[in-house]
């Protein structure tokens, strides 16, 4: 010992040294690091843990998503079709009561135009009467009563709208006695 | 730059922690190691007890970095060798690796010496190592089985095989403890030696031609406490394993 330079005494001391230093490790770096590190990968796995879950619920909700895109997209076509099909029916049964609305106010019309037209051949006949009458008894100077004067115009009027109105539509409403007939009343009135 | 080579009779102190041993603080008969040894003890120690409550799950800081960095090397290599044992050895082979590697690389600082360039030192440091390999494998195997490992089989030949186990037994912290000391010290002594060649052939012109040691200085430091550490974890493996030393 004494040729090796050996202390027990210093040994001792550089053991204890050891141990100390030991000691404060153990507790001081190697425990608490060891501690982190463990701490520190467990954060790390339980955040994978989450994200897988995190990604396979989204996944999910993608494909329900999808889904539900699709199931929305085919009912939006289903209801535009419906809806064309539905516009079109409208339209058509519009146009369809616009024509015959049309066709109701056209005829309406015509007949309107033909009780006018009948209200003024009406109106016309009273008065080339009346200027008839007038022109008569200046003519013949002669006295007629009223009524007498009234019927033989009335005649003669009748014998002349088939010839001033041959081509037209009022026959149907002059018809009545023919021609014939209303010629001999007028030969057999003079 | 002074290199302690044991200063049994407490006589000569030359390091920057004379002042310890001229004050009476320190009796002359310890070494200058010894306060030295001390000294690396208390910075390690100052060091990460200050930065245990600065310690954190998330965002590091570099100290914490750099030490959990130190931690995961040594628990690797540690693991490499003893497996799930790891979690009980790696403090104390960790301490062993990081205590040898600066009390090796003290001695480059100028006007301080390597405390393992100390018999002393490294003596101490095996005899821990060797009841540390001791304690494990009795906890391991049992007290009987342990020593009944020693006689060797077959046991007829006992007589035989119990000195020769015995003596390779003591033998591991002899081999550790003189190689550690025999390379530091030797190491030391050679950038001592250039430092005197290179005063007494300049004289006033100071020229650091010891520089190119001191840098292989610093691995030889990190490779000694290296073997050291990782033949302690040898040693324990086998021990824990039953099986015979074969190395």
């Amino acid at each position: 010992m004494d040729i090796l330079n050996i202390d027990p005494r210093v040994l001792i001391v550089q053991i204890l040294g050891f141990l100390v230093l030991l000691v404060i490790f153990r507790r001081f770096l190697f425990k608490p690091i060891a501690g982190i590190l463990e701490a520190r990968q467990n954060e790390v796995e339980a955040r994978y843990r989450d994200a897988e879950a995190q990604q396979a619920a989204a996944e999910e909700l993608k494909a329900e998503y999808q889904q539900h895109l699709a199931r929305t997209d085919e009912e939006m076509r289903a209801k535009i079709t419906e809806a064309l099909k539905e516009g079109q029916a409208m339209r058509d049964e519009i146009i369809a009561d616009s024509r015959a609305k049309a066709e109701d106010i056209l005829a309406k019309a015509e007949m309107e135009i033909l009780r006018e037209k009948q209200k003024a051949l009406v109106e016309l006949k009273s008065a080339v009467a009346n200027l008839v009458v007038d022109a008569a008894g200046k003519l013949i100077e002669k006295e007629l009563d009223d009524a007498k004067h009234r019927e033989l115009i009335g005649k003669f009027i009748e014998d002349l709208t088939p010839n001033s109105s041959s081509t037209d539509r009022g026959e149907d409403f002059t018809s009545g006695p023919s021609s014939k007939s209303r010629g001999d009343d007028v030969t057999g009135e003079s | 730059m002074e290199h302690g080579q044991g200063h049994g009779n407490g006589l000569e102190h030359g390091t920057w922690l004379h002042w310890l041993y001229h004050y009476k603080i320190l009796p002359d008969w310890l070494p200058e190691v010894v306060p030295e040894t001390f000294l690396v003890v208390l910075v390690l120690s100052a060091i990460v007890i200050l930065a245990r409550p600065r310690l954190r799950t998330r965002n590091p800081g570099k100290l914490q970095t750099f030490l959990e960095f130190c931690v995961t090397s040594l628990d690797s290599f540690v693991r490499g060798i003893v497996g799930e044992e790891a979690k009980t050895l790696t403090p104390i082979i960790g301490t062993f690796f990081i205590f040898i590697l600066c009390l090796n690389l003290l001695g480059l600082i100028p006007g301080l010496t390597s405390p393992t360039a100390n018999i002393n030192t490294t003596v101490s440091l095996a005899i821990v190592a060797f009841l540390i390999v001791q304690f494990y494998g009795i906890r391991k195997q049992g007290l009987v089985n342990y020593l009944k490992h020693f006689m060797g089989e077959p046991l007829a030949l006992a007589p035989l095989m119990l000195p020769i186990h015995l003596i390779g037994e003591l033998a591991r912290p002899l081999s550790l403890s003189i190689r550690l000391f025999g390379n530091i010290f030797g190491e030391d002594m050679v950038i001592a030696i250039i430092i005197l060649i290179v005063t007494s052939v300049l004289g006033k012109f100071l020229v650091p031609l010891q520089f190119p040691m001191l840098i292989f200085a610093i691995f030889t430091s990190f490779v000694q406490a290296l073997v050291f550490s990782m033949l302690v974890t040898i040693y324990i493996t086998v021990a824990i394993s039953g099986h015979e030393e074969h190395h």
